[in-house]
């Protein structure tokens, strides 16, 4: 893909092309940005031009030899740095290891000591590193002095999605390029492109906020999570106290159920990410039901339902906001916040939802027992 | 395709080539060697993106033209174990049959047109030498190179080209090895004054190529790349990016103080001090007086050595202190029966010299 | 194609150009003069503040060629020189200590350190990152640093000096890089703009010397960033584009919405903040330093070299400081500082910092009293100061789907005129819950009415309410306490507050969270007719008891 085939990051596609023209590419840069907004495919189209041997207008030929072995994905002067590189360490104590982190041999071993090298093909080499929010402190280290002297020629791109985790000597070195979320009607029609249907396509993209992977994820047909999605606010907007606990076993027994569904279709996954995943998927969407129902209370009802997430159950946002106050639903957005730490830390799951759930009726139990 | 190759022929050229194939990749076509069958000539090759190399192997037979990707490994083992004297491979797509007088195995490679080039040697050579010649070159100063990592322009081999002659050097910042080597032909006068550095690695490969007395090496240095042509094989290499160190600012050339020595006799010598030496003690003692080379050790709570040679020479009495093992490194691939070591002070580099290409600066330690 | 990054290029050469640390430069330089020189250095500041710099200006002039002793002066044309630069040299070696911080590494740099150097005068290691190095690492220096060999010279540098052994700091001379201020940056970007003849807005080189934020790597960072955009002058629009970065104006718009407790508002701002492609944890960061800047200006006579603003942005902040008491600021950039973490953690945090920017705007009240009374009589307006204290939300009111409007108290009448308190009592329930500001109804949901003085109600708290007490008298809220009582008993009101000492409407006292209701408790209240009568009816048991107060 080119650069200019990008369709949805203009701003960031044009800041790399008037670098990339004025010759003034910087050798180290960020790409930062939520999950699924095509950081790594602007990353790769961005190395096919700096690797180009005869670019034409600030973007790569696609005929020269370096674009033709780039297609191929052979270039030997493009490198692609991610965690899993450790099961293919010269070292078989990497390879054995369960990898968290992005951890630092593979660093050492596929950057820095790869940089080293002059590029066989075209001019320069260029490395990309994924999920580098995953660095530890010690990889960072590790990188500086590339990232601030690569050896002649070298170009690193670090893509990242929290921005933060990054330590600042790691930022202070690299221009940092933003990569904002997607506009709905992109989604839509890249979804729709698949076969989805337009409200689903619609509700995916406001859930995760303009990401193109994670609508693409979550929308998968089989089994539909959407169809689960509104039954699942439909019985909230009316939850009572007596129905927690069952209800709660239901979003358990519905996130294992695609969990599994989820690892059939993609068997490398781990398992337990893909699990945690379900499960704050129903988070993220009480989230939003107590959202819109917070802003509800100010727009009025069909203002607001232009811009909801939940807009096609206007009923249970507006039974919701008839339950809860705008505060309230924002002393709950905050708890339900709070819950997805408790699932990424795993902390009894049951427990997890049967807490959220007790947030979801007016018990004043629940206002005790939180605090 | 279809080849019928001489299996020892095979054997002899896998065991080289199949080093280059990395042992773990994410292009897993990277495990497979290409074979490229023309008229009559049969070409196996290799590449880890790094180095590739290109074997020509003699005694084959073309039944049909044809290229192939066929994983390494497997053909490797099957041409190991076989008995036959002849096996023919035959390929049609990524599908690859190997038959012998009572075998017949499938092995499933890959598409050849996936396969990355393989640079060969295109064009006039800019640099032409004696094969035999240049690998006891890269003896000499292999050794020399930098082990560890953290500064790559050391990890390396220096080429320095000009006129008739190329000056090889490695070093690890502790010690540096120089061989000048003398060329078949003038250098071209594109790459006059150039720096290259090798890999070790690719040097090492090239050390592994049999050599016969009359094989000529030439090499071409383009794109960042070096690619060496010798007989029946192509070795292709990335080069290393940085700068080497100006090697002549250390090497001292005001020494006075010189004596002959006997390669074979200092070589046990050093030894035997060596034995009593351990990680606490900082190296063997050399005291230089008018008619005696004294090695001397010492280890903390183990024990000390000494061993006295007989010398002949005229400078000043000298003490100074070398770590034994690049003593040793440099003694092992000295060719001549002597050497000359040159020292200047116990802080300076001690220097060796054998014969009139090779010179190799060690520092001392100091050892209060 | 080979572009190299204004950090690298203007990188200073000598110690008179190093910005910002004349201190150091001149202890250094001194150091060489009298043939001082440590064999340890330890090098501490942020990033881009200079540390490996003057490490290798340090290295330079000990080691220059040119020169036949250690030098201030390093020729920068030997090879010595030169390859010091470029970090390449044989006898400066400059190591990164986070990827080799093993004891193995350090074990290696022993074996090395005793041999001599290779040209120059001394073998000096250059050791960045040096808090990464591992304790048995650590120990394995502090035997090198005890007796260094005379020709080893030692300069570490450190981002995390607290991770650095006290033993190995107590063996090294400590140089401790301070930020480099505003101005030394804005001097610095402006030079290099000037030499490379680029044409700029004063105005951009103040911002981008703020966001330096006291480094000077980023603030090149960010300039080669800007103007790798191609477009002169350089102007602040084109950095706040380029970065992404809230304009200082939209952040005001929502600090006074913020300010003037205005929640739908609130909402439109940061809707209009995020889609014009803030991040939030961006947007979370431009509010604590407009506030933070707020509270100097409001804080400081002579704040000029304080905050880094322009004068649009002084202007700006100055309009909307008043609805903001510096307690009040304070209380906020700590609220938000808090915030920051839970934010940049989650994967789609919009919604949590929508949700908290709305409580923030609701619930808390900016003015002090004296504040507000002083602004009252200075403005000619109050009242628009003190929306903050009125009602601002009305239940949800679909049929009318329109904004609730947050103008003015709608206080039902509960009773006309009131003239003893036992009226009062008996309709305490029915007063609560007519009053439309939820937030004072919870509040005095806890407050029982006591007595009645002429018009001042006196209302009690139990011992364990203090805090809502206080909460009620906080802040201006008895005001619209009063406000609001005065509606619902039909007389002017005042009030006063009091704990309940015996009350009979002691509430046992609560349980902690979570714990087991006692076997005792339950077997006093299976005990109860109606009890008995439903858990034989139900066959059921009894696993928690709850007393309710009410």
């Amino acid at each position: 893909m080119n650069l200019s085939e990008i369709f949805c990051q203009a701003k960031a596609v044009d800041t790399l092309t008037r670098a990339f023209g004025a010759g003034k590419s910087a050798h180290a840069y960020i790409f930062e940005g939520i999950e699924g907004v095509g950081k790594y495919t602007t990353a790769q189209a961005f190395a096919k031009l700096l690797l180009c041997q005869s670019p034409v207008k600030n973007d790569s030929c696609g005929k020269c030899p370096s674009c033709t072995a780039f297609e191929a994905e052979s270039h030997p002067d493009f490198h692609h740095v991610y965690k899993e590189l450790n099961k293919i360490s010269k070292l078989p104590e990497h390879r054995k290891k369960q990898v968290f982190e992005l951890p630092i041999y593979v660093i050492k071993e596929f950057l820095i000591e790869k940089v080293q090298l002059k590029p066989s093909f075209s001019a320069s080499k260029v490395f990309v590193v994924s999920e580098t929010e995953e660095l530890n402190a010690e990889s960072q280290n590790a990188l500086l002095k590339v990232l601030e002297e690569p050896p002649n020629k070298s170009f690193i791109i670090l893509l990242c999605t929290k921005l933060d985790n990054l330590l600042p000597t790691t930022r202070s070195r690299c221009q940092i390029v933003h990569f904002g979320p997607l506009s709905e009607n992109i989604i839509i029609e890249k979804l729709s492109a698949k076969g989805i249907d337009k409200a689903e396509s619609k509700f995916w993209a406001r859930l995760f906020g303009g990401s193109l992977g994670q609508a693409e994820f979550y929308s998968n047909p089989q089994p539909s999570f959407y169809k689960i999605k509104k039954d699942f606010l439909n019985r909230i907007s009316k939850l009572q106290l007596g129905e927690v606990v069952d209800f709660a076993q239901w979003i358990n027994s519905t996130a294992s159920e695609f969990t599994t569904a989820w690892l059939k279709l993609n068997p490398d996954a781990n398992k337990s990410d893909l699990g945690r995943q379900a499960k704050r998927a129903f988070v993220s969407i009480l989230i939003s039901a107590f959202t819109d129902a917070m802003k509800m209370s100010f727009t009025g009802a069909p203002a607001a339902q232009e811009k909801m997430t939940n807009f096609d159950q206007p009923g249970a946002i507006k039974q919701l906001a008839e339950r809860f106050a705008p505060e309230a639903c924002a002393e709950r957005i905050e708890r339900f916040f709070e819950s997805i730490r408790y699932i990424d830390a795993a902390v009894n799951e049951k427990l997890v939802f049967e807490h959220l759930l007790l947030n979801c009726t007016e018990s004043d139990i629940v206002k005790e027992r939180s605090h | 395709m279809k080849v019928k190759f001489n299996r020892a022929a095979l054997a002899e050229a896998l065991g080289l080539v199949t080093t280059v194939i990395p042992a773990r990749t994410t292009k897993p076509i990277l495990q497979g060697l290409k074979i490229l069958a023309e008229k009559d000539k049969v070409y196996i090759s290799a590449t880890d993106f790094e180095i590739g190399i290109t074997y020509l192997i003699p005694q084959a037979q073309v039944e049909k033209e044809g290229q192939a990707v066929v994983p390494a490994e497997r053909l490797a083992a099957i041409v190991r174990e076989s008995v036959d004297e002849v096996l023919a491979v035959e390929v049609a797509e990524a599908t690859c049959r190997i038959k012998g007088n009572d075998s017949n195995f499938t092995i499933y490679g890959h598409l050849p047109e996936q396969y990355p080039q393989v640079p060969g040697l295109d064009g006039s050579p800019q640099i032409e030498a004696d094969l035999v010649k240049l690998q006891e070159a890269v003896e000499h100063c292999l050794f020399a190179t930098a082990k560890e990592n953290t500064r790559y322009a050391l990890s390396g081999i220096l080429w320095e080209p000009s006129g008739k002659k190329l000056t090889l050097v490695g070093t690890d910042g502790r010690r540096l090895a120089k061989y000048k080597l003398n060329l078949n032909a003038e250098a071209d006068k594109k790459i006059e004054n150039e720096k290259f550095i090798v890999p070790a690695k690719t040097m090492a490969l090239l050390d592994k190529v049999g050599a016969g007395e009359k094989d000529k090496v030439t090499v071409k240095f383009v794109n960042g790349k070096a690619i060496i042509a010798c007989g029946k094989v192509v070795i292709s290499s990335n080069l290393v990016e940085g700068t080497f160190p100006k090697y002549e600012d250390i090497i001292p050339a005001d020494y006075k103080n010189k004596v002959q020595l006997n390669t074979a006799a200092t070589l046990s010598a050093v030894r035997r001090a060596a034995l009593i030496t351990n990680e606490d003690s900082k190296g063997v003692k050399l005291a230089l007086g008018k008619k005696s080379l004294v090695f001397t050790s010492r280890a903390p709570e183990t024990g000390d050595a000494e061993i006295a040679m007989e010398v002949d020479y005229k400078g000043e009495p000298m003490e100074i202190g070398f770590n034994p093992q690049f003593l040793v490194d440099v003694l092992r691939v000295i060719r001549e029966d002597s050497f000359e070591l040159q020292l200047g002070q116990p802080d300076r580099p001690g220097l060796i010299k054998s014969g009139a290409n090779y010179v190799y600066i060690v520092m001392p330690v100091s050892l209060s | 194609m080979a572009y190299t990054v204004l950090a690298r290029r203007y990188r200073s050469q000598k110690f008179d150009d190093v910005v910002g640390q004349n201190a150091i430069s001149q202890t250094l330089k001194n150091a060489i003069k009298t043939d001082k020189v440590a064999h340890a250095y330890l090098f501490t500041g942020t990033r881009g503040v200079g540390k490996t710099t003057m490490a290798r200006i340090l290295a330079k002039s000990l080691n220059c060629l040119a020169a036949d002793k250690p030098t201030i002066e390093p020729c920068l044309k030997c090879d010595s020189c030169i390859s010091v630069n470029t970090g390449e040299d044989i006898d400066v070696i400059e190591i990164d200590g986070a990827s080799n911080r093993g004891i193995e590494n350090i074990r290696e740099l022993r074996n090395n350190a005793i041999y001599r150097p290779a040209r120059a005068r001394f073998k000096i290691y250059i050791i960045d990152e040096v808090h990464m190095l591992t304790a048995e690492a650590f120990n394995a220096l502090l035997k090198t640093l005890e007796e260094p060999p005379s020709h080893v010279k030692f300069i570490f540098a450190t981002t995390e000096p607290t991770k650095v052994p006290a033993t190995i700091q107590s063996r090294c001379q400590r140089f401790d890089f301070g930020n480099i201020s505003p101005a030394d940056i804005i001097g610095q970007l402006k030079k290099i703009l000037v030499d490379e003849k680029i044409k700029f807005e004063d105005d951009c080189i103040i911002a981008l010397a703020r966001l330096a934020n006291g480094s000077m790597r980023d603030g090149l960072s960010l300039l080669d960033q800007i103007i790798s955009a191609g477009a002169q002058p350089l102007t602040v629009k084109m950095l706040e584009d380029l970065l992404g970065l809230p304009s200082s104006e939209k952040t005001y718009q929502l600090l006074e919405k913020i300010g003037q407790a205005d929640a739908g508002g609130t909402l439109l701002a940061v809707d209009n903040l995020i889609t014009g492609g803030l991040s939030c944890t961006g947007l979370l960061d431009a509010l604590i330093w407009s506030l933070r800047d707020m509270m100097v200006l409001k804080a400081s006579e002579d704040s000029a070299s304080l905050v880094i603003l322009t004068q649009a942005e002084k202007d700006g902040l100055t309009k909307i400081a008043d609805f903001f008491d510096i307690p009040a600021i304070i209380y906020n950039i700590a609220l938000f500082e808090k915030l920051r973490w839970p934010i940049k953690n989650s994967d789609n945090p919009r919604a949590l910092l929508e949700a908290s920017l709305l409580r923030v705007a609701l619930a808390e009240q900016f003015m002090s009293i004296p504040d507000l009374l002083g602004n009252r009589t200075a403005n000619s307006n109050p009242t628009d100061k003190l929306k903050k204290n009125l009602p601002i939300i009305e239940p949800f009111d679909s049929a009318q789907g329109k904004q609730a409007a947050p103008a003015k108290i709608e206080q039902k009448t509960v009773l006309t005129g009131v003239s003893n308190i036992e009226q009062i009592k008996e309709n305490w329930d029915t007063i609560i819950n007519s009053i439309a500001n939820t937030r004072i109804a919870e509040l005095l949901k806890k407050a029982s009415p006591l007595k009645l003085n002429g018009n001042l109600l006196v209302l009690g708290f139990n011992g364990g309410d203090e805090f809502t007490m206080k909460l009620c008298q906080g802040n201006g809220r008895q005001e619209s306490i009063e406000t609001i009582l005065s509606g619902a008993l039909g007389a002017k009101i005042k009030t006063g507050f009091e704990i309940i000492e015996n009350s009979d409407k002691q509430t046992p006292k609560q349980k902690p969270p979570g714990a087991k209701t006692s076997q005792k408790t339950i077997d006093q209240v299976s005990n109860t007719p109606a009890i008995k009568s439903m858990l034989s009816e139900l066959e059921g048991n009894i696993i928690d008891v709850e007393e309710n107060s009410q």
